[in-house]
């Protein structure tokens, strides 16, 4: 071995801390570089083996018709098809709880064969088992089936979302989960738009084919031949395989779709017409009915006033007949007095007269009374001696005698008799006139009482009448009470059922405009032919790899910058050590070149060698890393070690051969110089006076110590430029990672606080009249823990945006001034409070950007198969989703009719898990109140899911650690290797090892301190660029990073560099001074 | 006069690898305050490993090494330090400034640290640099430069002003105004001052003449009557 390089070999040895510091760096650069690089081919091998295993559909075909039979054979029959499937899918909701889910209903065949070809994006069983019958179905893994709250053997209720019911699609709408399944094609925790619920899709089902009752295909997937050969995200993929089999699908799509595109044309006409006579008949009975109605009303009106009417009559015409009745009742009253007191007096006169009649018959009298008393008197004797007679001890004698006494005594009896008889008669004859005058005051009296009982009589009659009159009346008045009442009510009903009326009437006139609109909109049947491009995860996932691919291009430069910079302060160094012996080997005659070798090979040894480890350890940690970090939004099967020859190659070659550019750049310089130049000691710099001097009043005040410091920040250039590129790098990335975290953290709180301020979105369901809506609302803002509530239309849209359909919400507030206060359109930038226009919409920031559009352009929007042009009039903050929000003029004038209230926002002040369960329960319990969402619930869950971002924040964090740690080491060892006698000197002098240190290392706290100021700067830039590159779809991550990760960025920046300087301090510690001071430079 | 400096069979071994090098080989001598000694040999001979030792830079391996009653050989490498900052003045062969520093400032540098500094201007207009107190040493010539180092050293008040071949850097007169400058001061402020040569035509000027040779004393001369340094040719 010639001499020359066992003295590289030597020189290798001797200083292995400079050798081992390029080493390092070159290492770390080509880790970075050949690992960050890796981690998107990585990323996209990874998915494109998942897609290729599990069959993943390279072509998806849909018609606006759908597909028979007959279309599907003939597309089997192209060449280089290798597996077709014809199948159904669905979006359905169903409800868990009080949340409402979108979920895509897929297909899987009967006894699945993976071997089949036909079996097209096959199920990845990760629990349970397939389904057997229509009423299973299998579940996507992801995260969200624990979060749903659902187990296994639980049991969904489906339904469509829309006006057709889903029993019209699935021959089963209860479906039971049997598995857990993953599926190549969804990847990511997004799945797209859909048209139902929120407008995005949840998840996915998969059900047996056969659980689709309809026997039209809605889609077609197939399969290329040789198309798994290649990665289909190469562009071989599309070119080799998949173009010529789209452009023959193309055409066969023209021949068989024109074919029902006349028949569609009829049926809609035919519909279109139905309808219009149905909506005129409507009409016309809606009319007839509410005519007719308010006829009834009239005509209730007046017979109630006229009821009003007879009753008063009837009142008076009673007053007026008891009026009467008692004045007669007080007549008969005086009649029967009046014939009371004409008796009395009869009878008086009469009595006069008996008596007159009684006196003139006075000796009359006295006669017959005479006559009656013998008569007795003989009555006795006569009996006593009948009594003798019956005595039985009587002797026929005495017998005989008392006989004769006895005919005697009759005798006389009669002669008596006959002797009263005319006086009877004499005396009866003057009685007789007075007797019958007599009865005749009898009978007057009788009469009386007789007339007095009827009189009673009339007089109950009459009072009993009265009060029946007033009841009558009573209950007349009541039933005209109640007949107004029910008119009352009858009006209101009227008012009501106009309203809603007018209301379906109006909604059906849009309709059929609608309709007739869409009838001259009908374009030809069409076959949509897609490749993977169109393909939500394919090319999500495909762009989050492109995202990390871009950041690959940055990030990695960086650390290549500094490697060089550092070889080249290192090899500088190190040429300037070895002046005298260059100086030697030049006056001993060796070429420049081989003398260039010695350096040379130094510094190809130490960057070749750590470019091997370099890129052994970058394959080894970064792509999987990543790969694993970006997992956590995806649902990927592991990814495996792999190491990609031509990146390593790339990172090696570029980074050695800027090392060797840099010690060319060193060694350059010397070499030109004269041996006996380069022997002797090379003069010193020249002290300079720096602006600062110029500045007395500072300069006095500064320490020696500060002053060397400063002259020597000034003076060392190339160092300074150093340190300041090198420590900025790391602020930056400590600032970019606390940035991001900042981002992120922001965004819940920006959302979720600031924007939307309020806590429950509640779903009304649709198609509610005008009073089924008030009484809803009514409902809802009854309750007690709802504090304030607004009503607004929410529709589901869909934008181009970023070469894919992403879910847009249409807002339309009911009362834009209440809506203020519940969701903040502000532009970010300026602050600007934005009020909604006749004309035009607000959209929200992402958006906005990522169509690049601003105020006064117009973007297109699609919503219910129609697309239209909306002028932009303001770009609003807004963190989650894509918004488009525009007043209810602007609306009409888009869409041509007015949006009906969809939602409620509600606010509800300090919510919290028992306010939540206990409103939840309460809102659902309200008819027609379709679905409810919270937002602390949203919240927490869009935290966690974003959370795995400030993964990244680790990475930068250690990144940056690792690369204060490279530069300053370096950096310092160089600083104390030049002045190495300045530091012996001051030794000498007496200074103590830590003011040495101070003395020494102030520089480097001070670079360093400028190093991250600068990094601050650059650290925003960076921040903004992985922010931009990073960000999800339709999610805007702030932009704004708090002064706290300013100041933790500069205050870590500077923990790193004194850890440096603590450990450098030994370093110092063990220079001696006198050899230093003996050898000269 | 009590002996102001002491060295008591000092050794100073140095291991390289398995060879022991002994550089200084069992060295004795006094100096009394305020002498003007030189200490004279051959490149090797110990003369520097002398310097240091007494200057604090380096311990003996055995032996004492007594200063102003204090034991230097047994200090700490903090002691020493101190015993550096507040004692000793260094003068070096290649001054040694701060090359970013004026002459003022770099004469401040010592000062700074020192508990009883003289004037800061004071030292430099003793050393004649008043005129050029705002340059950079690389704006100054050799004996400027060594004057400025000596106007640091003495800033400093030191009780001993070590010089390290003060004069190998300098041609012949401006050596000659340098160990003027350095005998004046011994006088003028009864400063001990030692300074070593190579030169044997400067013994004349010391009041002690050390003479070192392969690591030991050769000889200790003391001369009555040191000639001034104007007087003495080379």
């Amino acid at each position: 071995m010639k001499k020359i390089y066992k003295d590289t070999f030597r020189e290798m040895k001797k200083s292995l801390g400079r050798f081992v510091s390029i080493f390092a760096i070159v290492a770390i650069g080509v880790a970075f570089f050949a690992g960050v690089r890796a981690s998107a081919p990585l990323m996209k091998e990874t998915a494109d083996q998942y897609y290729d295993d599990y069959n993943l559909m390279d072509i998806t075909l849909y018609s606006t018709l759908g597909f028979v039979e007959e279309d599907v054979e003939a597309i089997a029959d192209i060449e280089s098809v290798e597996g077709i499937t014809a199948t159904h899918s669905v979006d359905v909701l169903f409800q868990v709880g009080t949340n409402q889910h979108a979920y895509k209903v897929m297909t899987l065949p009967k006894n699945a064969d993976p071997d089949d070809p036909n079996y097209i994006n096959q199920a990845v069983l990760i629990e349970g088992r397939l389904p057997e019958n229509v009423n299973e179905c299998v579940i996507e893994d992801a995260n969200n089936m624990m979060d749903l709250g659902l187990e296994m053997g639980d049991k969904i209720q489906l339904s469509s979302g829309t006006e057709d019911p889903l029993e019209d699609t699935l021959a089963s709408t209860e479906l039971e989960i049997v598995g857990i399944v993953r599926n190549p094609y969804y990847l990511s925790y997004q799945k797209g738009s859909t048209n139902i619920g929120n407008g995005s899709l949840d998840g996915y089902l998969m059900v047996l084919e056969e659980a689709f009752t309809s026997d039209i295909y809605t889609e077609i997937y197939l399969t290329v031949q040789g198309a798994k050969d290649v990665n289909s995200y190469d562009d071989e993929y599309f070119e080799k395989y998949i173009d010529p089999v789209t452009d023959k699908l193309d055409s066969l799509g023209g021949v068989r779709a024109s074919l029902r595109t006349q028949e569609v044309k009829q049926e809609a006409e035919a519909e279109y017409n139905d309808g219009m006579q149905e909506y005129l008949d409507a009409k016309e009975e809606a009319e007839t009915e509410i005519a007719d109605a308010q006829q009834e009303l009239v005509n209730a009106y007046n017979d109630l006033i006229q009821a009003e009417r007879d009753v008063a009559q009837a009142e008076i015409d009673l007053e007026e007949q008891l009026t009467e009745g008692r004045q007669e009742i007080e007549d008969g009253r005086q009649e029967i007095e009046d014939a009371k007191a004409e008796l009395e007096s009869a009878q008086e006169e009469l009595d006069t007269n008996r008596e007159t009649a009684l006196a003139a018959m006075e000796q009359l009298i006295a006669g017959i009374d005479e006559i009656n008393a013998n008569i007795d008197e003989i009555d006795t004797m006569s009996e006593d001696l009948n009594q003798q007679l019956e005595d039985e001890d009587l002797s026929s004698l005495e017998i005989r005698m008392i006989e004769t006494q006895l005919t005697e005594l009759e005798r006389t009896r009669e002669q008596l008799t006959a002797q009263l008889e005319p006086l009877q008669a004499q005396y009866d004859e003057a009685m007789a006139p007075i007797n019958e005058a007599q009865q005749t005051i009898d009978d007057g009296w009788a009469e009386i009482e007789s007339n007095e009982q009827l009189l009673a009589e009339s007089e109950q009659d009459l009072i009993d009448g009265e009060a029946e009159g007033r009841q009558e009346i009573a209950d007349a008045r009541a039933d005209i009470a109640e007949g107004w009442a029910e008119y009352y009510d009858g009006t209101q009903e009227l008012e009501d059922n106009r309203r809603i009326a007018e209301e379906e009437l109006a909604d059906a006139r849009e309709e059929l405009e609608q309709a007739e609109a869409d009838i001259l909109a009908i374009d030809d049947c069409e076959w949509i032919v897609l490749d993977r491009e169109s393909h939500y995860s394919y090319m999500d996932y495909g762009s989050a790899a492109d995202r990390m691919e871009a950041i690959a291009q940055i990030f990695p430069l960086f650390f290549f910058l500094v490697a060089a910079l550092i070889c080249l302060t290192t090899m500088t160094r190190m040429v300037d050590e070895q002046r005298e012996t260059i100086g030697t080997l030049k006056a001993l005659g060796y070429s420049k070149l081989s003398i260039a070798n010695k350096f040379l090979i130094y510094a190809f040894t130490s960057s070749a060698a750590g470019c091997v480890v370099g890129s052994v350890v970058g394959f080894a940690i970064f792509p999987l890393v990543i790969f694993n970090a970006w997992n956590i939004m995806y649902s990927l099967p592991s990814a495996h070690f792999t190491f990609y020859p031509e990146l390593a190659l790339i990172a090696s070659l570029s980074n050695i051969l800027i090392t060797l550019i840099a010690t060319m750049f060193a060694v350059y310089k010397e070499l030109m110089e004269t041996p006996a130049l380069l022997m002797r000691p090379k003069a010193p710099k020249n002290g300079k006076r720096i602006f600062l001097e110029r500045i007395p009043f500072l300069w006095k005040h500064f320490s020696f110590s500060m002053k060397v410091t400063a002259r020597n920040l000034i003076r060392y250039k190339k160092r300074f430029f150093m340190t300041v590129i090198g420590i900025s790098g790391c602020s930056a990335l400590l600032v970019a990672g606390f940035g991001i975290q900042d981002s992120i953290g922001n965004i819940v709180s920006q959302q979720y606080e600031v924007i939307q301020n309020y806590d429950i979105n509640i779903e009304l369901e649709d198609d509610l009249n005008v009073v089924q809506r008030e009484d809803v609302l009514e409902e809802i803002s009854a309750l007690e823990d709802i504090d304030e509530i607004t009503t607004i239309s929410e529709f589901s849209g869909e934008v181009f945006v970023k070469n894919k359909d992403q879910s847009v919400t249409i807002m339309v507030p009911s009362d834009p001034e209440t809506f203020a206060n519940f969701h903040l359109l502000r532009n970010r930038v300026t602050g600007e409070v934005y009020e909604l226009q006749n004309t035009g919409a607000l959209i929200s920031e992402k958006m906005a950007n990522d169509l690049n559009i601003g105020v006064g352009d117009t973007f297109e929007i699609e919503r219910d198969d129609v697309t239209k042009r909306i002028t932009v009039n303001g770009v609003i903050e807004n963190y989650v989703g894509h918004l488009v929000v525009m007043s209810q003029d602007a609306f009409r004038s888009i869409y041509g009719n007015t949006p009906k209230p969809t939602n409620v926002y509600a606010k509800s002040e300090g919510i919290d898990d028992v306010i939540e369960d206990r409103v939840g329960t309460q809102l659902m319990e309200i008819e027609h109140v379709d679905s409810i969402s919270f937002y602390r619930g949203s919240a927490e869950t869009f935290a966690n899911t974003i959370s795995s971002i400030s993964m990244i924040v680790v990475v930068l964090v250690v990144a940056a650690g690792v690369l204060a740690f490279v530069v300053l080491y370096n950096l310092t060892n160089v600083n104390i290797s030049e002045r190495i006698r300045e530091i012996a000197t001051i030794k000498v002098l007496g200074f103590y090892d830590k003011e040495v240190s101070n003395y020494v290392f102030r520089e480097n706290l001070i670079l360093s301190f400028i190093g991250a100021l600068v990094g601050l700067l650059l650290g925003t830039v960076l921040h903004r660029l992985i922010m931009n590159l990073a960000e999800l779809d339709n999610v805007m991550f702030g932009r704004v990073i708090s002064p706290t990760s300013y100041l933790l960025g500069i205050v870590i920046t500077m923990f790193f560099s004194w850890l440096i300087t603590k450990f450098m301090h030994y370093k110092l510690v063990k220079i001696k001074m006198v050899e230093s001071l003996k050898s000269v430079e | 006069m009590s002996e102001f400096i002491e060295f008591r069979n000092v050794k100073k071994i140095y291991h390289v690898g398995e060879v022991d090098i002994p550089a200084l080989n069992g060295v004795d001598f006094t100096i009394k305050q305020g002498e003007f000694v030189v200490i004279a040999g051959a490149s090797g001979a110990g003369k520097s490993t002398i310097l240091n030792i007494l200057g604090g830079m380096d311990s003996p391996t055995s032996g004492e090494v007594i200063v102003d009653g204090e034991l230097v050989s047994n200090y700490s490498a903090k002691e020493l330090t101190t015993y550096r900052r507040y004692d000793i003045g260094f003068v070096f062969q290649f001054y040694n400034l701060v090359q970013n520093l004026t002459v003022v400032e770099n004469v401040e540098l010592a000062s700074e640290i020192c508990k009883d500094p003289m004037d800061v201007m004071e030292a430099v207009t003793s050393v004649g640099l008043a005129e050029r107190k705002d340059n950079f040493p690389a704006q100054l010539s050799g004996g400027e430069q060594q004057r400025v180092a000596i106007a640091r050293a003495l800033a400093k008040n030191p009780k001993l002003l070590l010089c390290d071949e003060p004069t190998g850097a300098l041609d012949y007169k401006t050596g000659k105004q340098i160990l003027k400058l350095l005998q004046d001061t011994c006088r003028a402020k009864n400063m001990t001052v030692i300074v070593i040569t190579h030169n044997l035509a400067l013994t004349a000027m010391g009041d002690k003449v050390i003479k070192v040779k392969s690591g030991k004393i050769d000889s200790i001369t003391v001369n009555e009557n040191p000639l001034p340094v104007e007087q003495i040719e080379w």
